[in-house]
C-alpha cells in the first residue's frame, strides 16, 4: 500500500453477505462473499451490505495510509430455512425440525421427506391457515395423494405446521392449494427423492397463507439428523444462493465454489442449487462445473437435476467460443427436475436430442401446464380436475405456427406443410419434442386449420 | 460512424387490455437518439428500426386486438436488421467483428411462465376472461436465437419493463428457423430494469412529460452520455451495469417502492459504448448542502475520487449552500467544530437527480 493508497477491511463472519464496494465514479472495485479486503486510492466510497433482500449502504471516507475496517458487519438474511445467523430463525422450529429428521433418521426407510410450514420470526406471525396446510399433499408420481399425507401436525403457539414419512426413492409432488393468481387451481411441486438421503422443505407461512414459491430445501443423508447449528456456513451459502436464484442472480463466490466442493458430501442440494447460481453468470466456470457434477453424481445418481445441469453447462460453454451446444448422451428423464430453470434446459435439450424426455411420462406431460412461481418445478395439478394439456400444447402449437406463417407472408396451412420444423418449434414454445409431434398431427388431421 | 452496427427500438404507450404507460415512447424516443448520435450509437439512421404507434394512431385503439405495435412488427423489423447484416457480413466477411445489435424495448413486462422477462406488445389483454399476455417477446428466447445463429459478434438487449410473474403466460421464441451452427461467437448482455419477479416503474408525479423518463432508462441514457464514463473515458457493460445501479437506486430511493435493475456482466468480454481516451463529461446536478442551525463556520468540499480539495468554500451562516456538482461522493469538512458533527459524518452522494443534503 502506498502513501496515497487506502485499506478497506469487511467481513461478516460465518454469514452470506455480499459485500459491495463502489468508488466516487460508481464504480465496483471490490465484491466478495463475507468479506472484502482492497487496498483502493483514498477517497469517499459506498459499503453495501445485502444478505437476501435485505439491503444496508452507507458512505465512508478513508484517508491515505489509513485502514476502515468493519469486521462483525451482520445484516439479517431472512431464510425459510431456521437456520442459524438468519433473521428469521426460530429455537422451536429448529428443534423440531431436528427432531422430525431424527426420526427419520432412526427409521429403516431408503428415503425420506420432511415438510415444515413455520411462521419467519420478525414477521407478523400471521394465523396458520390450517384449511391450506392441510390441504398441501405429498402424492404419488401420478398425482395421488399418499395415506397419511393430510396427518399435518400443527402447533399454533410456536406457529409451525410439520408433515414427514419416510418413503421410497423417487418422483413425488407437493399438491398446494394456488394463490389469488389461480384460484380454485391446484399446482403440484416436483419433488425428487434420493435413496439415502432425508430432502427437508421449509416452507415460510406469510399473510397469504403457506407461501411454498417461497420454500427451501435441504437435504442430508438419511441416517444423520438434519441440524441447524452445524454446517452453518454450508447452510447459508445456500440459502444465499436461492435468494440469488430468485432474484435471476449469480450469488457465488470463489469461497463458496470451494464449499461446494466439500459440502457436497453433507447436502447435495447445495450443490445442485450452487451450480445453478454459478450458470447463471456469463463468466467461465466450466472446470468447477464439471467437478461439482462428477460428485454429485456419485452422491445423488439418477437426480433429474443432474443431467439438466450438464446440458447447462454445455449451452454456456458452447455460447462462450460460438458453437452450438453439443446434445450429451444422458439416460432419458421421464421426472421433471425439482428447479425449474433445469426444467426448461432439459425441454431444450430434447428439442435436439429427442426422447431426452421420455414420451407419455410426466416430465412430457407437465410442460404445457407450468406456471410460474418462483425457482421450484410447479404446474397445474392433473388430479382431481385433469387439465387438457393436449389442447394446450396443441394450441401453442397453433400460435407459433401462426407467427411463421406471417413473417413469411404464407398461409397457416402452408407453414404447417413446408416450415413446421419439430425441433425449432419444441425451443420456441418450451414444449418437449413430442408433446410437439403430437400436436403437428393433429393439426395436419384438423380440417380448418388455416381458418 | 458504426455502419455494422444495428438496432431495434420498441416504445408503447397504449395498452387498452392493461393499464396505459405515459413514458415509454418518451423512453424509446431518446434512445433512438442516443443511437442516432455522432458521440452516442454512431449508427446510420437506416440501420435503426423503430417499432412505436403514433399518437394519431394511438387515440383510436379502443380496444386491444386493434392495437398496436404487435409482436409481428417487431418480429418484421428483427428480421429486416438481421437480413441486413447478413448481406452486410457476406460481402465483407471482417464486418461481422464490428456488428452489433440493439434491441431497446420500453413498455409492459411480464415474467412468464417459462421465461426471463416478455415485453408485452399493445394487443396483450389482462382481463381475466381473457388474459392473453402471450403476444409478447420472451427476450431469453430471443437472445438465445441470436446466440446460437451468431449473426452479430455482439447484442445488446436493454428491457424497460416490469418482470412480474404471470403464471400461465407462456413466453414465446422467435419464429425464424434453428441454424445449425452459429457464425460466430456473439457476445450478449441484457440489462433489465428491475430483478426476476418485481416491478419497474416511471414516475407518476411527472410535472413535465418532455423531460421525464422511465427510473431505468433515465440511468441508461445518463449513464451513455458519460455518467458510466470511467477514469479514462471508458463506457462498457461493466460500468454502465454499476451507473444504472447506482442512478436508480438513487432515483427510487424513499419511493414505495424500490427497483433493482439486472445486468449481469461477463468481466472478461465487456462491450464498449465508447472507447477510452475520449474525455469523460460526467453530469453535473444542482445541489443544495443544508447546515445545522448550530453551525455557522466555514465548510470546504472535498473531492471523493481522492479527497483532494475541491477549491470551493461557503460560509454557513450565509445560509444553504446552493452549488452544481459533478456526479460522485463529496464530503463536507467543517472548518470549526460542529456540535455533534455533520450527518453522515458530511458525506454525501450526487447521483441522477438534483440533491438535498442535511448535514
Amino acid at each position: 500500500m502506498s502513501s496515497s493508497e487506502a485499506r478497506i477491511r469487511l467481513s461478516s463472519p460465518g454469514e452470506c453477505t455480499e459485500i459491495v464496494v463502489i468508488d466516487s465514479c460508481f464504480k465496483t472495485v471490490a465484491y466478495g462473499l463475507a468479506e472484502v479486503d482492497v487496498v483502493v486510492p483514498a477517497g469517499v466510497y459506498q459499503l453495501e451490505f445485502r444478505a437476501g433482500p435485505a439491503v444496508e449502504r452507507k458512505l465512508v471516507a478513508v484517508g491515505p495510509g489509513t485502514t476502515y475496517e468493519e469486521l462483525h458487519i451482520h445484516v439479517g438474511m431472512p431464510s425459510a430455512a431456521p437456520i442459524e445467523h438468519t433473521s428469521t430463525s426460530h429455537e422451536a422450529h429448529q428443534g423440531i425440525a431436528g427432531e422430525l429428521s431424527r426420526e427419520l433418521a432412526n427409521t429403516t426407510g431408503s428415503s425420506g421427506l420432511v415438510v415444515l410450514v413455520r411462521n419467519l420470526r420478525g414477521s407478523e406471525s400471521p394465523e396458520l391457515d390450517r384449511g391450506a396446510i392441510a390441504g398441501a399433499r405429498v402424492a404419488d408420481r401420478d398425482g395421488r395423494p399418499l395415506d397419511g399425507s393430510e396427518d399435518w401436525h400443527f402447533h399454533d403457539a410456536d406457529g409451525w405446521a410439520s408433515w414427514s414419512a419416510t418413503l421410497d426413492p423417487g418422483g413425488y409432488v407437493l399438491r398446494t392449494a394456488s394463490s389469488e393468481e389461480l384460484a380454485h387451481v391446484q399446482l403440484e411441486q416436483s419433488v425428487w427423492l434420493c435413496e439415502g438421503w432425508q430432502t427437508l422443505i421449509f416452507v415460510p407461512n406469510t399473510g397469504d397463507g403457506p407461501t411454498f414459491s417461497g420454500a427451501s430445501i435441504h437435504m442430508t443423508r438419511l441416517h444423520e439428523a438434519w441440524t441447524p447449528w452445524e454446517d452453518t456456513q454450508a447452510n447459508l451459502a445456500l440459502e444465499a444462493a436461492l435468494w440469488g436464484l430468485r432474484d435471476g442472480r449469480s450469488v457465488v463466490s470463489t469461497a463458496l465454489v470451494e464449499l461446494l466442493l466439500h459440502a457436497k458430501h453433507d447436502n447435495p442440494m447445495l450443490g445442485i442449487v450452487g451450480l445453478h447460481a454459478l450458470l447463471l453468470h456469463p463468466a467461465d466456470r466450466s472446470k468447477r462445473v464439471g467437478r461439482v457434477l462428477e460428485a454429485l453424481e456419485e452422491l445423488v445418481p439418477g437426480h433429474p437435476d443432474l443431467g439438466a445441469l450438464a446440458w447447462l453447462a454445455e449451452e454456456h460453454a458452447a455460447a462462450r467460443v460460438g458453437r452450438s451446444p453439443r446434445p450429451t448422451e444422458l439416460a432419458p428423464v421421464d421426472w421433471p427436475p425439482m428447479l425449474r430453470s433445469g426444467y426448461a434446459a432439459l425441454l431444450r435439450l430434447d428439442a435436439l436430442a429427442p426422447g431426452t424426455i421420455v414420451d407419455g411420462s410426466a416430465a412430457e406431460g407437465i410442460a404445457a401446464g407450468l406456471v410460474a412461481r418462483g425457482t421450484w418445478t410447479t404446474w397445474r395439478a392433473r388430479e382431481p380436475k385433469p387439465v387438457h394439456f393436449d389442447s394446450v400444447v396443441t394450441d401453442r402449437v397453433a400460435s407459433y405456427l401462426s407467427s411463421i406463417a406471417e413473417v413469411h407472408g404464407i398461409s397457416r396451412a402452408d407453414a404447417l406443410e413446408d416450415r413446421a420444423d419439430p425441433g425449432q418449434i419444441s425451443i420456441a414454445t418450451d414444449l418437449p419434442r413430442a408433446s410437439v409431434t403430437r400436436a403437428l398431427a393433429t393439426l395436419h388431421d384438423a380440417e380448418s386449420f388455416d381458418e | 460512424m458504426n455502419p455494422a452496427h444495428y438496432a431495434v427500438v420498441i416504445g408503447i404507450n397504449r395498452y387498452p387490455g392493461i393499464r396505459d404507460l405515459q413514458l415509454a415512447k418518451h423512453d424509446a424516443e431518446d434512445f433512438r437518439a442516443w443511437l442516432l448520435a455522432a458521440d452516442g450509437g454512431g449508427l446510420p439512421e437506416e440501420n435503426v428500426e423503430v417499432v412505436m404507434a403514433d399518437q394519431a394512431d394511438e387515440l383510436g385503439f379502443a380496444d386491444p386486438i386493434t392495437s398496436r405495435p404487435t409482436l409481428r412488427e417487431v418480429n418484421a423489423a428483427l428480421i429486416a436488421v438481421t437480413k441486413a447484416v447478413r448481406l452486410r457480413v457476406k460481402e465483407q466477411r471482417s464486418d461481422w467483428d464490428a456488428s452489433r445489435l440493439y434491441v431497446y424495448a420500453s413498455g409492459h413486462g411480464i415474467a412468464p411462465e417459462d421465461g426471463a422477462a416478455a415485453v408485452l406488445m399493445a394487443d396483450a389483454d389482462a382481463d381475466p376472461m381473457v388474459e392473453s399476455y402471450g403476444n409478447s417477446i420472451e427476450i431469453s428466447k430471443y437472445t438465445q436465437w441470436y446466440v446460437g445463429c451468431g449473426f452479430f459478434k455482439e447484442v445488446v438487449v436493454f428491457a424497460d419493463c416490469c418482470r412480474d410473474r404471470r403464471y400461465t403466460a407462456p413466453g414465446t421464441g422467435p419464429p425464424m428457423a434453428r441454424c445449425p451452427e452459429p457464425y460466430g461467437p456473439t457476445n450478449c448482455a441484457i440489462g433489465f430494469a428491475t430483478t426476476y419477479a418485481t416491478s419497474a416503474y416511471e414516475p407518476t408525479d411527472v410535472q413535465d412529460l418532455d423531460q421525464a423518463r422511465g427510473y431505468f432508462t433515465r440511468g441508461l441514457l445518463d449513464g451513455l452520455t458519460g455518467g458510466a464514463a470511467t477514469a479514462t473515458g471508458e463506457i462498457t457493460t461493466l460500468s454502465l451495469a454499476d451507473y444504472i445501479a447506482a442512478s436508480v437506486q438513487a432515483q427510487t430511493e424513499g419511493k414505495p417502492f424500490t427497483q433493482q435493475p439486472s445486468m449481469p456482466v461477463d468481466a472478461a468480454r465487456p462491450i464498449v459504448f465508447r472507447a477510452a481516451g475520449t474525455p469523460a463529461q460526467r453530469h453535473t446536478r444542482a445541489v443544495t448542502l443544508k447546515f445545522p442551525a448550530d453551525y455557522a463556520g466555514r465548510v470546504s468540499l472535498i473531492s471523493g475520487q481522492d479527497l483532494s480539495e475541491t477549491g470551493q468554500s461557503w460560509k454557513a451562516a450565509d445560509g444553504a449552500w446552493r452549488v452544481e456538482l459533478e456526479e460522485g461522493l463529496y464530503s463536507v469538512r467543517a472548518d470549526e467544530p460542529v456540535e455533534g458533527g455533520f450527518a453522515g459524518g458530511g458525506l454525501f452522494r450526487v447521483i441522477a437527480k438534483d440533491a438535498d443534503v442535511q448535514l
